[in-house]
């Protein structure tokens, strides 16, 4: 939803995918396989969600992390609120007679 | 090598340069670093993934060109590689281990790091990618690449480090 609307960006795609999974708990490959990106581009990005609090890093082992979505965030969930009202929006204006394809946001995933 | 592929400028020849019968570019190492800074400025993080992507869709099309036109295959293919981007002044390998599950390239002369100045991280992101995409048209492996030393930072060389994930 964020990386049609804003992106296309790796970090938006990620975070949309958290979005949509919110409790699920993710290690790089699974991340990088439901984005459809090789996992060296989600360990690039991935810190910056991880410093600005909108992603969980959990250790699992010596190096090994899972991550999740932290919901505890207030920015988060803000976001989750402004993604849940966004869907809605665009699903009403989907409805509407004569507003379908045209009015909506370009569709650029990468 | 290189000088063969230029010869002395007449300024009636045709803009192109081919080499394995693909157009190519002599590109200043310089304005590439331009480039990479000016994608970092705009896009932070972002860019370090942006350049490790457009690097394993080179490196897979490049290999895929040189696979076509080489008769060498598997070893002695990253070997004849190896002596090919040295040739056109990509980087030198110093260290190649390919048999290894974790395979591990070391270069110096990195055309990015030799231009881009110190950095606190590792700068070679497309070169990473550029690794992943011939090792997956070589070898037909799914590989992940990170830079663990860089020159840039102050290494004495730039490492790559490459592990299956599939």
């Amino acid at each position: 939803m964020l990386n049609q609307l804003f992106g296309p960006s790796i970090h938006l795609l990620i975070l949309d995918h958290f979005l949509e999974n919110p409790e699920k708990l993710m290690n790089l490959r699974e991340i990088a396989r439901a984005t459809e990106k090789n996992p060296g581009s989600i360990s690039r990005v991935l810190p910056r969600l991880i410093k600005a609090g909108l992603i969980k890093q959990i250790k699992i082992g010596k190096a090994t992390h899972i991550y999740k979505l932290n919901t505890e965030n207030e920015v988060v969930q803000l976001i989750a609120e402004f993604t849940e009202k966004y869907k809605n929006l665009k699903s009403k204006q989907e409805k509407q007679p004569g507003n379908g394809e045209e009015n909506a946001p370009q569709t650029n995933r990468r | 090598m290189v000088r063969r592929m230029l010869p002395k400028p007449t300024g009636d020849e045709e803009p192109e340069i081919k080499l394995l019968g693909r157009r190519v570019i002599v590109l200043r190492a310089g304005t590439f670093v331009d480039i990479q800074k000016s994608v970092e400025n705009l896009l932070g993080e972002e860019a370090q993934a942006l350049f490790y992507e457009a690097g394993i869709r080179a490196g897979r099309g490049s290999a895929k060109v040189q696979l076509e036109k080489w008769g060498e295959r598997g070893e002695d293919f990253i070997k004849k590689w190896g002596k090919f981007y040295t040739s056109v002044g990509w980087l030198k390998i110093e260290k190649i281990n390919i048999n290894k599950q974790n395979k591990q390239i070391r270069i110096k002369k990195s055309f990015i790091a030799d231009e881009y100045g110190e950095s606190d991280k590792p700068v070679c992101h497309f070169l990473a990618g550029f690794f992943v995409g011939v090792f997956k048209e070589v070898f037909s492996e799914e590989l992940t690449c990170e830079e663990t030393m860089c020159t840039a930072k102050g290494d004495p060389c730039c490492e790559f480090k490459l592990e299956k994930y599939r």
